[in-house]
């Protein structure tokens, strides 16, 4: 796990930082700053706890998995949409540093200011390990800590899944680069506010006390929505059916999520599309399930769709397979069947972001074939 | 010197120091084009950027490494990886000045990283029209008035930017066709060829294209800064998909950052610190003395310099200026038109259903248009008579699913869905708006008004503890009338093109515009009591302050902005050098 964490790091730098990184030497190392810390790698942490208990992430997987079902074709369960939101869930660190009851940038501020002093009476705080003194190695574990569960934003450039093309020969080449969408990259110090703020709400922020957007928008104060959200369909679902809802049949599950808090279960849709259709660097799509499923081709890069340029026809050298500028070789050509045809009929001459609204004719229409 | 740097936060060379000669406020395009030349021409220069890097290694002399970036919707597409969040930084918009604005989640943001918003353009860079630079004329000579507009011409002719334009497409890397078949005729005259030939066609686009030609219409090859051939040290696109809204992982999008800052690094003349946003301009008399900015700790810092360049977007230029004389009309406000003619252009965008999968997640997001609803006549030199002036026209599509199915499949949709017996399962399997959606996006020039403006907000701020930009728009009915007006020609090409079902997205007076094109408040003249910046960007009221951003804009245009900003950017700077020989110091750094 620690070695795997210093990759994580070093694989974000460019080879010729990371050497030149090895380069300053130890005279560097001694520099208080908590920047260089971040870049350099350090002593590990121990392993995060995730937020849903395993009782909660049942819960979520039964109810993501009546969001989207599991019949013929895999559905959320398969996809791991619940892995997906428990490492969006466990994404910032779980370190009160400044004793403050909350969870905040300002506490990796507090743990750079108090290096090298002893751990202060009853409040472990800065002293993250729990070792007696603050110093480099707390500062380190509070970072790790930061990215341990899921990246915030998976590294980049490639997932190493696609090989590398050669434009000037026009071929594919059987070099695959090296995977690097695990390596969390670091947010900057408004990013951890931001953060802090989506998953732990607007009040563990003094920053953004006046600004509305933070308490007002759907996106903010994930961990309170999730926990009351949980809490509630356990709560009806016992009072309903005397059961866990996990456990209780699909169509009682159904039931339950018409009567619990609306908001929750929009939610929960947003989570649902966003673990199916992910990168599987942040737990959901696994096996890219969710991409075979809606028939997306994900990542291409290195690789991308036009291998070269063919000079005597002046086309480009695209794949066969998947051609950036023709139909799909296996592409059908089917029209949508009578439901979807019946839905869109309404729906798509409708205004979709406002209920009720209506294009006014002629914008309404459906064209002839 | 030694590059690339060590140092946390720093770009380039980190023993500079102030005094600076100039400090830029911003590293997008506008910033990254006066650093190059400015840089370039031997002045130390400094560039404030208030967002992260995804560039590790930008300044690295012997090779370009790879970005942070990639094919991850996630990170971009909903976590806002590289854009202002408005959690920590919203900003607030009202109709009119008889409102209370509101904060709202998206007032027009734009990207907060080094390279600005070129990261996540998919750069679709084409030259505005020889009329748009004498617009106010032209429409006073045939006789089309609008009340409530301010439109003027601007202080510089098609003519005069024309070298700027080369200069700024070749330092971009423009791919396009100036003559033949799939050229646009609309275009304006050229003194040569694209410096790269035309990026591949989409199926997408080729199929838009079809449908625009049964119409009568004239598609062409979007003129668009990525390489279609490898070009200035960087590799040919791969039309990965993952264009629009995203960095480019294999830095074949010719972004800022990696052309011209890129160029102003390795000068040695250049540093830039980034995580660094600037809070406040201090002054003495008519000069701008130093730049306040809160560093990437949260430290307040303050930098000295002979001259300051704004160029942190339309928006943010105005709002410094305003932050800067809070207990006055704002700095370079002597005329009163400060944070004034704010423009977005008016977008109209028509949205097709076709029956077969359309694959726009392959391609660079928008390989075609047409510039038929300009409104000009063929080489843009003069007005139809007959038709409104609206805008170009991209031919895109839905490269990314998740934004996408969560952006239609709202509650109210999939209550419906439920009704008819179609579960959100079968909408996303079968994905009627993801992978078989064409679009049509009009880029339709709105008319200038004084009362569109950006101001302070009286309540709200952001994370930096201060006044948050107030924007006041409405849009006129000279760009209403010729929504109205090209709409139903629109559906029509999409069902030339084989579309089953199409509709608009809405228009909403109560939300803020659509675009991120955004123009004007910090209008350029010859009079000082029209305007706030001069010919060259610099402010009337100042002696060393300038802006090189879209704030200078005096008209937008029926174009995408970028590329102009560029070339006035470029224009600007060449001039600080050598006044009256732009042209010349500018060409000697390309």
């Amino acid at each position: 796990m620690a070695r795997e964490l210093n990759v994580r790091f070093d694989l974000s730098l460019t080879r010729r930082q990371v050497l030149r990184l090895g380069a300053i030497g130890t005279a560097a190392l001694a520099l208080p700053t908590r920047r260089l810390l971040a870049q350099r790698g350090g002593a590990a942490a121990g392993p995060v706890a995730p937020f849903l208990t395993a009782v909660e992430l049942a819960t979520v997987d039964a109810a993501v998995s009546r969001i989207i079902p599991t019949d013929t074709l895999p559905g959320a369960h398969e996809a791991g949409v619940a892995d997906y939101i428990q490492g969006l869930l466990s994404a910032l660190p779980f370190v009160d540093a400044n004793c403050d009851d909350r969870r905040t940038a300002a506490d990796f501020t507090a743990i750079a200011l108090r290096q090298g002093t002893n751990a202060e009476a009853g409040c472990r705080g800065a002293d993250v390990n729990g070792d007696g003194v603050v110093n480099a190695t707390d500062l380190r574990s509070a970072e790790v800590a930061f990215f341990a569960a899921r990246p915030i934003f998976g590294g980049g450039p490639f997932s190493g899944r696609q090989p590398f093309g050669d434009f000037a020969a026009g071929q594919v080449t059987d070099v695959f680069p090296t995977p690097s969408f695990d390596n969390a990259i670091p947010l900057n110090r408004v990013q951890r506010l931001a953060w802090t703020v989506r998953l732990d709400g607007a009040a563990s922020v003094p920053e953004v006390a006046d600004n509305p957007l933070a308490t007002a928008l759907d996106e903010v104060d994930l961990r309170r929505k999730y926990r009351d959200g949980i809490a509630e369909i356990e709560q009806m679902s016992h009072e309903q059916f005397s059961q866990p809802f996990a456990q209780i049949a699909p169509e009682d599950q159904d039931t339950i999520l018409t009567l619990i808090n609306p908001d929750f279960v929009t939610l929960l849709t947003n989570h649902s599309v966003e673990g199916l259709l992910c990168d599987p660097a942040y737990g959901g799509n696994r096996d890219r399930i969710g991409w075979q499923l809606v028939g997306f081709d994900g990542d291409s890069q290195p690789l991308g769709y036009t291998l070269g340029f063919d000079e005597p026809t002046q086309q480009y050298i695209e794949r066969a397979d998947r051609p950036n500028s023709k139909p799909n070789p296996s592409e059908d050509c089917h029209s949508f069947g009578s439901t979807m045809i019946a839905f869109l009929t309404v729906v798509a001459t409708n205004d979709l972001t406002k209920p009720n609204a209506r294009f006014p004719s002629p914008f309404c229409f459906e064209v002839s074939t | 010197m030694s590059l690339p740097s060590a140092v946390p936060n720093v770009l380039g060379n980190t023993a500079l120091d102030a005094p600076f000669n100039v400090v830029i406020i911003g590293s997008g395009a506008g910033g990254s084009a006066t650093a190059h030349v400015l840089a370039g021409a031997g002045l130390k220069v400094l560039v404030l950027e208030a967002g992260n890097n995804y560039f590790p290694g930008l300044d690295d002399p012997d090779h370009l490494p790879f970005p942070l970036f990639s094919n991850d919707e996630l990170k971009f597409g909903v976590r806002r990886m590289v854009l202002q969040d408005p959690v920590v930084e919203p900003r607030t918009f009202r109709q009119s000045a008889a409102e209370t604005a509101r904060a709202h989640p998206d007032v027009n943001v734009l990207a907060r990283n080094v390279g600005g918003t070129t990261v996540h353009a998919d750069m679709k860079y084409p030259r505005f029209n020889e009329i748009d630079f004498r617009l106010a004329s032209a429409l006073r000579d045939a006789g089309r008035t609008f009340d409530g507009t301010s439109f003027a011409d601007w202080p510089l002719t098609y003519d005069e930017l024309q070298p700027f334009y080369v200069m700024a497409e070749d330092l971009s890397g423009v791919s396009g066709r100036a003559d033949g078949e799939g050229a646009d005729p609309f275009a304006s005259p050229r003194s040569g060829p694209y410096p790269l030939p035309p990026t591949a066609e989409m199926y997408v686009a080729r199929t838009l294209a079809d449908g625009a030609r049964k119409k009568g219409y004239h598609p062409m090859h979007y003129p668009g800064a990525v390489n279609s051939r490898p070009y200035g040290g960087r590799p040919a696109c791969n039309n990965c998909g993952f264009c629009s809204g995203f960095g480019c992982p294999n830095n074949s999008k010719g972004s800022a950052a990696v052309t011209t800052l890129r160029s102003a690094l390795l000068t040695g003349n250049c540093q830039v610190r980034f995580n660094c946003f600037a809070r406040r301009l201090a002054r003495s008399g008519s000069s701008i003395t130093a730049v306040e900015y809160t560093d990437a700790d949260g430290a307040v810092q303050s930098v000295a310099a002979d001259r300051f360049i704004l160029a942190a977007s339309a928006v943010e230029s105005a709002r410094l200026c305003l932050l800067s004389d809070r207990d006055g009309p704002g700095l370079g406000n002597s005329s009163d038109q400060l944070g004034r003619h704010l423009l977005y252009h008016f977008q109209t965008t028509a949205v097709g259903i076709f029956k077969q999968r359309l694959h726009g997640e392959r391609g660079n997001s928008v390989s075609n248009g047409m510039s038929d609803f300009r409104g000009v006549t063929e080489g843009g030199m003069a007005l139809r008579s007959d038709v409104p002036l609206g805008g170009i026209i991209e031919f895109g599509t839905s490269s990314e699913p998740m934004r996408s199915n969560k952006a239609f499949l709202r509650p109210d949709a999939l209550a419906f869905a439920r009704l008819v017996g179609l579960s959100l399962k079968q909408l996303l399997v079968e994905g009627p708006f993801t992978a078989h959606i064409a679009v049509l996006e009009m880029q339709a020039e709105d008319a200038p008004q004084p009362t569109n403006r950006v101001q302070l907000d009286p309540t709200v701020r952001d994370v930096y503890g201060l006044p948050v930009p107030m924007v006041t728009y409405q849009n006129h009915r000279f760009e209403r009338d010729a929504r109205t007006f090209y709409q139903p020609k629109m559906l029509q090409i999409l069902g030339a093109a084989g579309a089953q079902f199409g509709f608009f997205q809405p228009y909403d007076p109560n939300e803020p515009p659509d675009s991120r094109h955004v123009m004007g408040g910090l209008r350029m003249g010859s009079d000082p009591h029209t305007s706030v910046c001069d010919p060259f960007g610099k402010f009337h009221d100042f002696d060393n302050l300038y802006n090189a951003d879209g704030g200078v804009f005096v008209t937008s245009s029926g174009y995408n902005p970028t590329l102009t900003i560029i070339a006035l950017a470029l224009r600007a700077a060449g001039h600080i050098v050598a006044p009256g020989q732009a042209e010349r110091v500018v060409a000697s750094h390309i």
